[in-house]
């Protein structure tokens, strides 16, 4: 269009071409940080779709900051999509299905590059779930979990595929580790992995389902939230965590009736949730004075000398006072020749905050809960909460 | 750093910046409303934009600055309320029909404020107009997407090449 043409045609012809065709233009010409943005509405395969659109939108979207695969994927395509762009990942979120250890391994090294915030992983295992099945599942191996020098948050669920840690290298950013339904594998050790030489910024460690844990010992300058929940099989659990502040245990030695050995130091430990068999003279838990929240549970029927309710007799009794206790009662579904433990249950410390919990299989719950609350007269606030299942009560504190 | 000695805070009447478009248009605008943009936040807490001074943005033409406007008004009660805890689901419900109405424009429109929001660091503006164009993207094959979005008919090389890439990723498209 040439310039001696007057101002009102331009006026006009612009307006004509910018309704027609201008818009390619237009939406291709911004910036790319603008054109991520809107990528980044869009699911991650949706977004790699547009690669396909013209010459402006072939790498686009490797400039996206986060991905996220729902659906299994060929291992190959998720390794070419990490390797296809340089952009720290601050989400990185995969679903698969049945995966292999090989699968796992094709892209996993390409993440530890990339990842620089959150890396999710879900494996969701169909075939394998009765225990025949998974010794079957023990001879398929372990993927390694490399060295994630970048991401802050790590979390594994896979489904009781076999992993196995670094022997070696620094998660040098990590504050969150988070590890679900995994069968460890030698011949690293998770412990070693998660102390502060190598793990100098942790701060949670949640270790949950799982399998293949003889024993754990963490050495832990950072961490402060220590969640162990159903280690099946474990024997012994040492943590050395000066600013641990809350620690979660729940079933580790119960399940399979092993002798509960734990000693953890921990001086400012403020939550206390211990829901497993207590032995003192196994079990050191260092002098506690500052917990402000204690989470214990009661089975109401038992037999005489079992050692379920041991960390309600002679946990509770070291402390004077708590501000906030949660205590369950536990019922079992079949309580045939089973003697009622109330009785056992002579005295509580001061608790101003008082949960009770009740879970009581569909039998009477009233004797049980009065018990507790005749000897618990001093309390200024209750709540009763009627659980149908042991599980739920991980919610409540 | 020391507050502005005049019209900060709740005494009285609302503090006014003046923010003058790319083609001169002179706005008068809440300071409150103005400060969505970061970029414009800054500049207003150093005490700029008030009396005749007014702050030139030369990216920014007066359509598109009047219709950024329209949206920073009405988002501005509920940003100073942080994000609105305290907001009523009526409220919460009519900003929601103001953002679906507001981004049912022409998409040049909406191509010019996307730039201006990422210019003037606007994030809800950036996410809501982001986010419309998303929505044209969304499950459609990448000739309706090159249709919808109003890219030009491919030449015949460039429709070889993207039949090239579709086979390559095995999308099976169109």
């Amino acid at each position: 269009m040439s310039m001696e043409q007057c101002g009102g045609e331009v006026t006009a012809k612009h307006a004509k071409s910018s309704d027609d065709d201008a818009g390619e233009d237009r939406l291709s010409a911004l910036p790319d940080d603008v054109l991520v943005l809107i990528l980044l509405r869009l699911e991650t395969e949706d977004a790699a779709r547009t690669c396909v659109l013209s010459n402006r939108w072939r790498r686009l979207w490797t400039l996206l900051p986060e991905l996220r695969f729902d659906a299994a994927l060929d291992p190959h395509f998720l390794r070419d999509a990490l390797s296809s762009g340089e952009v720290p990942l601050r989400r990185f979120l995969v679903g698969t299905l049945d995966a292999s250890p090989q699968s796992l391994a094709a892209w996993l090294p390409a993440a530890a590059r990339r990842v620089s915030g959150k890396l999710v992983l879900v494996n969701v295992d169909q075939k394998s779930t009765t225990a025949g099945e998974e010794a079957e599942a023990s001879e398929r191996g372990a993927v390694e979990l490399p060295c994630f020098e970048k991401a802050n948050a790590i979390g594994l669920e896979l489904g009781f595929l076999g992993l196995s840690m670094p022997p070696a290298g620094v998660f040098a950013r990590l504050t969150d580790l988070y590890l679900h339904s995994v069968r460890f594998h030698g011949p690293g050790e998770l412990g070693d992995m998660v102390s502060s030489p190598r793990c100098p910024c942790l701060q949670k460690l949640a270790v949950c389902d799982v399998q293949g844990l003889d024993s754990i010992t963490i050495d832990s300058e950072s961490l402060q939230v220590l969640e162990l929940n159903n280690l099946r099989g474990v024997r012994r659990i040492t943590a050395v965590a000066p600013a641990l502040e809350n620690l979660n245990l729940l079933d580790c030695f119960l399940t399979d009736q092993n002798q509960p050995v734990a000693d953890i130091s921990a001086s400012p430990l403020k939550l206390l949730k211990w829901m497993d068999t207590y032995d003192p003279y196994s079990v050191h838990l260092g002098s506690m004075e500052h917990i402000q929240k204690l989470a214990i549970f009661f089975s109401v029927y038992g037999q005489h000398g079992f050692t379920h309710n041991n960390a309600c007799l002679l946990l509770l009794p070291r402390f004077k006072a708590i501000k906030d206790l949660s205590l369950t009662l536990y019922i079992l579904p079949e309580m045939d020749n089973l003697q009622y433990m109330m009785e056992d249950m002579t005295v509580l410390p001061d608790v101003t905050f008082l949960h009770l919990i009740v879970t009581a299989n569909r039998h009477a719950f009233g004797a049980c809960s009065f018990h507790v609350l005749k000897i618990c007269s001093g309390i200024k606030r209750l709540r009763l909460i009627l659980s149908s299942q042991l599980d739920s009560e991980v919610k409540l504190l | 750093m020391a507050a502005p000695e005049s019209g900060d805070g709740n005494n009285g009447a609302a503090r006014m910046v003046t923010l003058i478009s790319s083609d001169n248009t002179r706005f008068e605008v809440e300071a409150a409303a103005a400060s969505l943009s970061q970029t414009l936040q800054l500049t207003i807490l150093d005490g700029g934009g008030g009396g005749g001074d007014g702050i030139p943005l030369p990216n920014v033409d007066s359509a598109t600055l009047s219709k950024v406007l329209e949206y920073c008004i009405k988002h501005a009660p509920a940003a100073a309320n942080g994000g609105a805890p305290n907001a009523t689901a009526v409220d919460r419900a009519e900003l929601e029909r103001f953002d679906n109405e507001f981004v049912n424009i022409d998409q040049s429109v909406l191509y010019s404020l996307i730039m201006a929001a990422h210019n003037l660091e606007i994030e809800g503006l950036q996410s809501l107009v982001a986010k419309k164009v998303a929505d044209m993207i969304k499950g459609k094959s990448p000739m309706e997407i090159r249709r919808t979005l109003g890219f030009p008919d491919p030449t015949p090389e460039e429709q070889a090449e993207m039949n090239a890439h579709m086979l390559e990723y095995g999308w099976a498209y169109e």
